[in-house]
């Protein structure tokens, strides 16, 4: 069941939540809304979810016109991020509620129940009551309690943000196969790059109600085509070095210059280098690529992997390195850093536009 | 103790080194917090004592203990301008008015705080500064120990690796003892000396962050250091002419010496193995060092790297953490080996055998 918004448009008093939305959510796939807070993100949810009526603009589900039909008759189930448990009910009939409501057979409500339980990883909790349970398990009875009604569309409004890092680890797997065994279509809206990057099959990328642009995700992670995306759809920070493009296509900056490969004739000669840390190493004297150098700020170990911070250049800017845990440069060392030129990608100050990558 | 049912901290004995910087890590409600609390003089004790130097400071308020706080919220005046707020601890010590602009000055230098915004009022700035000056009250007092409580927090990604480096650098230069509690790993691993792993109201490893992460003594701190922490596969011992470590359907051999020697001293029939992500090696042809069957069930791509999901048998699963490659895709048969120096061996209830 695709879901697809066309030119949707809602206002809350003055400020437009959206501002003219151009959505597509594909059947049976994974699609995330990804964005700052304030994007926009619950918004279109509810609107999908029947919650909200758009302004202007229409919204179809399974190519049906359901701009306007209530919630009851659109077969999506929406999990919001603020949820209540029923206080004097257990865990389990919690969960078993939506089915009870719909008069399933008690045989049948045990056994979904029991399946969304295990794949939250609540079962050893079914007895108890929401006040003997931790924020993080209250949540996920919230989610189990949206997930156990069958319905061709999923709506997630942030559903991990509030828990312990190590459990959102853990669940991040969990959604994505849990999908993909049951088929349906996913629409999951997240302000984590890392979630909505190893979650997601598509990805629209939202900011200030308006959509930035969308597509496959990795691929729009490798390339995007919008500065915004570039640095805020990645973690850690990509890196972003302001400079000019000059005669020759060269982009030219203190710190270095790069030959692009433009794809079309930029408007103005401002432009900015970004790369993302990943793609940037700490290298010695026979590295061929564009070099620079810098003093080390501090190494954040964060598991596997150390980020690097360099302090670079006159204004003290940083860099962010992501390397190896066993890369431990020392405190204020002073570094060299290498990167290929194709893995620079370059964009308009003017208007954030791609512009080419480095490389002849 | 907090009340009858309750135990926040149970027996918990520790030394924290002079001058060392000292981590207490762990998830919510593991004690770490309770523990600093006692330590700084805000909770008393149930049972026990709190040393410093070797003097009993038990009895002694938080006031009297020489201590100095930083909090999740920045502790600062928001009246008052960032001087004043920095100031404020050294009024009342009887020092002049020029040597506290002195001592003033050097903090500000010290924590890189731009000195045009020192006459704004405190509740005018952002967060990071905000906590900065909260790390600058602390700082001025030359107390004999700093205690901060998950500082960072509530800050931003930007502002938060700023004060990381600063009071990374701070520990260094400062030479106090600093006793910093969170649940971010992060944070522990890059900041601390040594890590003191807390997890309901015990002290369950302390020792410098390589070592933990390395050679975890229990399988909850294999699994909470790690991102992702570490896999953990039931196992039995096999012997036959070599050593076998039986997982599920496949089995692979031991030949490291050390880990042989260890499996066959203790005797181990059953145990449970554990192997870090980034350790597993994987390849999607059948090589001498990956020889152990199994399915890709899902690719997660974080960007630098990829986390592949992998079904072994019916039931075991693990993950591989390696940079991203091309030629392992979902649904693909794929084959795994586990290096002999990055197995850890478990006993059934998550202790790890050691020789």
């Amino acid at each position: 069941m695709e879901v697809l918004l066309k030119a949707v448009r809602k206002k809350f008093g003055v400020v437009p939540a959206l501002d003219g939305v151009d959505a597509e959510f594909p059947h049976q796939t994974f699609t995330c809304i990804y964005g700052p807070p304030g994007a926009g993100k619950s918004t279109l949810l509810r609107i999908v979810a029947g919650l909200e009526v758009p302004d202007s603009g229409e919204v179809f589900i399974g190519r049906k016109d359901m701009t306007f039909a209530p919630p009851k008759e659109r077969n999506v189930s929406y999990i919001a991020q603020e949820f209540a448990l029923y206080p004097h009910m257990s865990v389990f009939q919690n969960i078993a509620y939506p089915l009870r409501l719909r008069k399933y057979p008690e045989a049948t409500i045990r056994e979904k129940v029991l399946q969304v339980a295990r794949f939250l990883k609540i079962d050893k909790l079914l007895d108890r009551k929401p006040a003997q349970l931790s924020g993080g398990e209250q949540q996920r009875v919230a989610i189990a309690r949206g997930l156990v009604k069958e319905s061709s569309i999923y709506v997630f409004d942030e559903p991990l943000t509030n828990l312990d890092y190590k459990i959102r680890e853990d669940m991040r797997g969990e959604f994505r196969r849990f999908q993909r065994e049951f088929g349906q279509t996913i629409i999951y809206a997240t302000g984590d790059p890392v979630e909505a990057l190893s979650l997601s099959e598509r990805i629209i990328i939202l900011n200030g109600g308006k959509v930035v642009e969308s597509g496959d995700t990795r691929q729009v992670y490798r390339q995007p085509a919008n500065l915004f995306t570039m640095m805020h759809f990645g973690f850690p920070q990509a890196n972003v070095v302001p400079g000019e493009i000059i005669s020759g296509g060269i982009f030219s900056c203190p710190l270095f210059s790069v030959k692009c490969a433009l794809v079309g004739i930029p408007r103005d000669k401002k432009a900015v280098c970004t790369f993302r840390p990943e793609d940037i190493a700490l290298v010695g004297e026979d590295f061929r690529g564009v070099v620079f150098v810098g003093r080390v700020f501090v190494v954040d170990v964060i598991g596997s992997e150390s980020v690097i911070y360099v302090r670079v250049g006159e204004n003290g800017e940083i860099v962010r390195i992501l390397a190896e845990r066993n890369c431990r440069p020392g405190l204020d060392e002073n570094v060299k850093m290498g990167i290929q030129p194709e893995k620079m990608l370059f964009y308009s100050s003017l208007d954030g536009s791609f512009l080419g990558k480095g490389g002849s | 103790m907090f009340n009858r049912t309750v135990e926040a901290v149970k027996e918990l004995n520790m030394v924290i080194d002079d001058k060392k910087v000292v981590c207490l890590l762990g998830p919510s409600g593991c004690g770490k917090t309770t523990t600093m609390r006692i330590i700084a003089g805000l909770e008393e004790p149930t049972r026990g004592r709190v040393l410093f130097d070797g003097e009993d400071v038990t009895p002694l308020r938080a006031s009297e203990r020489d201590v100095a706080m930083v909090f999740q919220f920045p502790t600062v005046y928001p009246h008052l301008s960032l001087y004043e707020n920095l100031a404020l601890p050294l009024w009342g010590k009887g020092l002049d008015s020029a040597t506290i602009r002195k001592r003033v000055e050097l903090v500000v230098e010290q924590l890189k705080i731009p000195g045009n915004v020192l006459q704004r009022k405190a509740s005018s700035i952002d967060p990071g500064l905000r906590q900065k000056i909260a790390i600058g009250r602390a700082i001025i007092r030359k107390p004999k120990v700093f205690l901060f409580d998950e500082p960072l927090t509530n800050l931003d990604a930007t502002a938060r690796a700023e004060l990381m480096g600063l009071i990374k650098h701070l520990s260094r230069e400062v030479g106090q003892t600093f006793v910093y509690v969170t649940h971010d790993q992060s944070e522990a691993m890059s900041l601390a000396d040594k890590i003191a792993v807390m997890k309901d109201g015990q002290l369950v490893q302390y020792d410098d962050p390589d070592t933990v992460y390395e050679f975890p003594e229990s399988t909850f701190v294999g699994w909470f250091l790690g991102n992702p922490g570490m896999n953990f596969l039931r196992a039995k011992v096999e012997e036959e002419k070599q050593i076998y470590l039986r997982i599920g359907p496949e089995r692979f051999e031991i030949t490291l010496p050390a880990l042989q020697y260890l499996l066959q001293k203790r005797r181990v029939s059953e145990c449970i193995v554990g192997i870090r992500p980034e350790y597993v090696l994987i390849s999607p042809t059948r090589e001498k060092n990956c020889s152990i069957e199994g399915l890709c069930v899902f690719v997660e791509f974080i960007g630098g790297r990829e986390i592949f999901h992998i079904r072994i048998g019916e039931e075991i699963e693990i993950r591989a953490k390696a940079f991203p490659r091309g030629d392992i895709q979902e649904g693909q048969k794929v084959f795994v080996g586990f290096p002999g120096d990055k197995i850890r061996i478990f006993s059934l209830d998550g202790i790890v055998f050691r020789d």
